[in-house]
């Protein structure tokens, strides 16, 4: 009984001093490739909001992939004279970006005068993640730390996160992240919208465009309840601070103008989320329409279209008067 | 609780540590086991505890009343009966009530009326599938005198509520596990080290095989639209290996955590994917179930032992049974019958189906035909577990349609392509270990270094590759 007590316990330490001495550094060099490559981007990107401390932007970028590819915020600042970042986050819903990006952002930084929020079909709605589990295996557990770790910096020796989540104390985020990635059904749909031109649009627009898209109906992306009205409240808190929020809506491959998600439906929610509020609103929806010179897919710019929709956006921001600030002097 | 549960890895070592310490008379080891496993069992909603009380008070009793009436067999069947229809009742209401009113509803919709009304939202107690047929297996071993009647309560408790199997088998018979109950147990270090590794193993097959598995399975599986002839199949095979190694998984773990309380359980799996027909398939997947309906529905209604037609009968009775045993859903139904028709092809056609040992005995690999056989067979499963896993029959259709219909081959990312790496290489280590209870029986290995650096290995990977959401065992349901 003593022996096998002693063995069970010494199998576990070796487990353990394996774990730490080994694996820990071969993880942190994984985090480091994980850091520095493009493919593993939100990864990156909580990485990278953490560490923002003082950076104190004017100008901050909020949204989704779609931000992520249309606003190049060094570009941005050169052109308004504002110092501007770029926060926003592919693959997860506003309320992740909220939560997340921005709380931790805010946390280290003062209030940024002015918010540039990418809207469009994918706004509101819940996607989940399980696109990026499989992609980023095994990096997804030093993610999900991450995200505790963002909201309780004293959850600071790492390995030991999968107990301590599951101690209780962090029930609510845990079950927040499980939302995100449970939410599979929505999933399917973001994979379904998105799945044809991702491949093939810039190859070969029209012919896919007919093929794929005009035998189907429009595509209605689900609008998360939740979603809206923490976006609301947003506006609200915006509004509070005396934030200025950019509602900006960035190019949408098109044809003949027309997308084939349900553009009026999503404008009418917005005209009706901003009621009452000072929000600007800036639709560049049809701006490039089917010229794929500028996309890298249906709903995506390329690094070209990024910057030449940056220089759009920054002209329009100034023309417009809508950055009515001390560095437009300059 | 889930054995795969930061909660267990508290309660095992404790129970582990009272039962060998603390108490150490087989009388309070017993009581030790009951306290536990209620406490297991309650875990998910203590009303579960009133249910799996009454079933073994009912079948506790009954027991002793079919013994007191020895000679008098009328009365003993009339017990054994009542005992039955009131275990029956119970898995009846809680499983299959809402399921029955359904389809009277549709039946009757067409006259216009509507029983809608008659639906009751009720919760399915887990695993209630799993000791309600083990209580009735003692009634009926009692009835037919294959075991007597116990008189102990608490060592009749303490077999019904046996944590280790207690949510998803094995179906334990009272004739093997019941004297364990009888006997006063000793620790054994080698059965115990050796409980440990097929412990270890059952965690390897859930947490990194099945779990990931079901993260693309429950992703793409409605998708059957957007997805290529070939991504549909290698679904259908990565869920064949998510619905192996959760279930079988649990198994390992049940049968390894038993070892450590000094019982030895039955075998439940034993490499079913190396069949080499369908009959053989079902001799080596969930044994404790398929040996269950074997020996108290099949038998008795003649088994083989009559007409081939009459044979063919019974097979579709069983199967019939056996599918709607897996939930209350047509699927599991047309699932059952499925797999009837094809053990009636086979009885039909007398193609061989009893093999005495494992594929390939004795040799590294198989030749010819045995592959070919083995790849008819695992085509057949996936089939069979296409249906099995569908939402509805619609479902299945348009699936196994779409696998049909679709393009062979596209170019739509499927995500899943890592984790069929997984599984053959999983696959390829029970390949090599088949002829083993289970994959990680290494006693054969002399050297303790090698022996460690094994287990060590499994452990590490299991931390690596494990997937991060904690979720629950397929078989719970049933």
């Amino acid at each position: 009984m003593k022996r096998f007590i002693i063995s069970s316990i010494v199998f576990l330490a070796i487990c353990f001093c394996c774990i730490e001495v080994f694996l820990v550094p071969i993880s942190f060099a994984f985090e480091q490739a994980a850091y520095k490559s493009k493919n593993l981007d939100p990864y990156c990107r909580i990485n990278f909001v953490t560490e923002c401390n003082d950076t104190n932007a004017d100008l901050l970028i909020i949204g989704n992939s779609r931000a992520k590819d249309s606003y190049n915020d060094v570009l941005l600042s050169e052109l308004t004279g504002l110092k501007c970042l770029n926060l926003a986050m592919a693959g997860y819903p506003f309320d992740f970006q909220y939560h997340i990006m921005y709380k931790t952002y805010i946390k280290h930084n003062v209030t940024p005068k002015y918010i540039l929020m990418e809207i469009g079909p994918f706004s509101f709605f819940d996607y989940s993640t399980p696109k990026y589990t499989i992609e980023m295996l095994p990096y997804i557990d030093r993610e999900e730390f991450q995200f505790y770790y963002d909201i309780c910096p004293e959850l600071s020796y790492k390995d030991h996160y999968r107990i301590i989540r599951y101690a209780g104390k962090y029930e609510e985020m845990v079950s927040q992240i499980m939302k995100i990635k449970e939410s599979d059904s929505n999933y399917k749909n973001e994979l379904q919208a998105n799945q044809v031109l991702k491949d093939d649009t810039v190859a070969n627009p029209k012919e896919n465009y007919e093929k794929n898209y005009l035998k189907k109906k429009t595509f209605n992306v689900e609008k998360n309840p939740d979603i809206i009205k923490l976006f609301k409240s947003f506006m609200s808190e915006c509004e509070d601070q005396k934030i200025q929020v950019i509602l900006v809506c960035s190019p949408i491959h098109t044809t003949d103008g027309t997308s084939h998600f349900d553009m009026e439906g999503f404008w009418n929610l917005i005209t009706d989320i901003i009621k009452g509020h000072e929000i600007k609103i800036l639709n560049y929806q049809n701006l490039f329409e089917d010229n794929t010179t500028y996309f890298a897919n249906s709903m995506h710019l390329n690094s070209y279209g990024k910057n030449c929709f940056t220089r759009r956006i920054a002209h329009d921001l100034d023309s417009l008067n809508i950055l009515h600030h001390d560095a437009q002097s300059k | 609780m889930l054995f795969n549960s930061y909660e267990f890895l508290l309660f095992l070592p404790i129970t582990f540590l009272l039962y060998w310490f603390a108490f150490r008379k087989r009388k309070w080891q017993n009581l030790l086991i009951i306290v536990a496993s209620y406490i297991f069992y309650g875990w998910w909603d203590w009303r579960f505890l009133l249910l799996i009380a009454l079933t073994s008070a009912c079948s506790y009793i009954s027991g002793i009343l079919i013994e007191r009436s020895n000679g008098n067999r009328k009365r003993q069947r009339l017990v054994s009966v009542a005992n039955i229809v009131i275990n029956l009742g119970i898995l009846g209401v809680f499983k299959y009530y809402n399921f029955f009113v359904e389809n009277l509803d549709v039946l009757f919709g067409a006259l216009g009326w509507h029983l809608d009304w008659v639906a009751i939202n009720i919760i399915l107690p887990v695993g209630i599938s799993f000791y309600t047929f083990q209580a009735l297996s003692y009634t009926i071993d009692v009835y037919q005198k294959k075991v007597t009647a116990t008189h102990d309560i608490v060592e009749f408790f303490a077999y019904i509520s046996f944590f280790p199997q207690l949510v998803a088998g094995p179906i334990e018979r009272a004739t093997n596990l019941l004297p364990q109950f009888q006997q006063q147990r000793h620790f054994d270090y080698v059965k115990a080290v050796d409980g440990m590794r097929q412990m270890l193993w059952g965690f390897l097959k859930k947490l990194v095989i099945a779990d990931n598995c079901a993260i693309i399975v429950n992703q793409y599986w409605d998708w059957y639209d957007g997805l290529s002839g070939v991504s549909l199949f290698l679904l259908g095979v990565l869920f064949t290996f998510q619905l192996y190694c959760d279930f079988s998984g649990y198994s390992d773990i049940a049968i390894g955590c038993a070892r450590l309380f000094g019982f030895n359980l039955m075998q439940n799996f034993n490499f079913p994917y190396f069949s080499r027909s369908i009959p053989e398939f079902w001799r080596r997947w969930h044994i404790s179930l398929t040996t269950w309906f074997r020996d108290y529905i099949y038998f008795p209604l003649g088994g083989s032992r009559c007409d081939k037609w009459k044979t063919i009968r019974n097979v579709y009775i069983v199967w019939s049974l056996s599918g709607l045993w897996h939930g209350a859903d047509w699927t599991f139904v047309c699932w059952g019958l499925f797999h009837a028709t094809l053990l009636a092809i086979y009885n039909i056609f007398g193609i061989k189906t009893k093999y005495k040992d494992i594929v390939a005995k004795g040799h590294y690999l198989p030749n010819i035909k045995e592959t070919f056989q083995m790849a008819v067979t695992f085509f057949l499963v996936v089939i069979g577990w296409i249906i099995f896993r569908s939402e509805n029959m619609t479902q299945a259709y348009n699936y196994l349609k779409s696998m049909c219909t679709n393009d062979l081959i596209d170019s739509s990312p499927f995500y899943g392509k890592k984790l069929l790496i997984y599984c053959i290489i999983f696959i390829i280590i029970e390949w090599i270990q088949r002829e083993k209870l289970y994959a990680l029986d290494i006693s054969g290995i002399r050297s303790a270094k090698l022996k460690w650096l094994i287990c060590l290995s499994v452990a590490i990977t299991i931390y690596l590759f494990m997937s991060t959401s904690i979720s629950t065992f397929i078989y719970f349901q049933f």
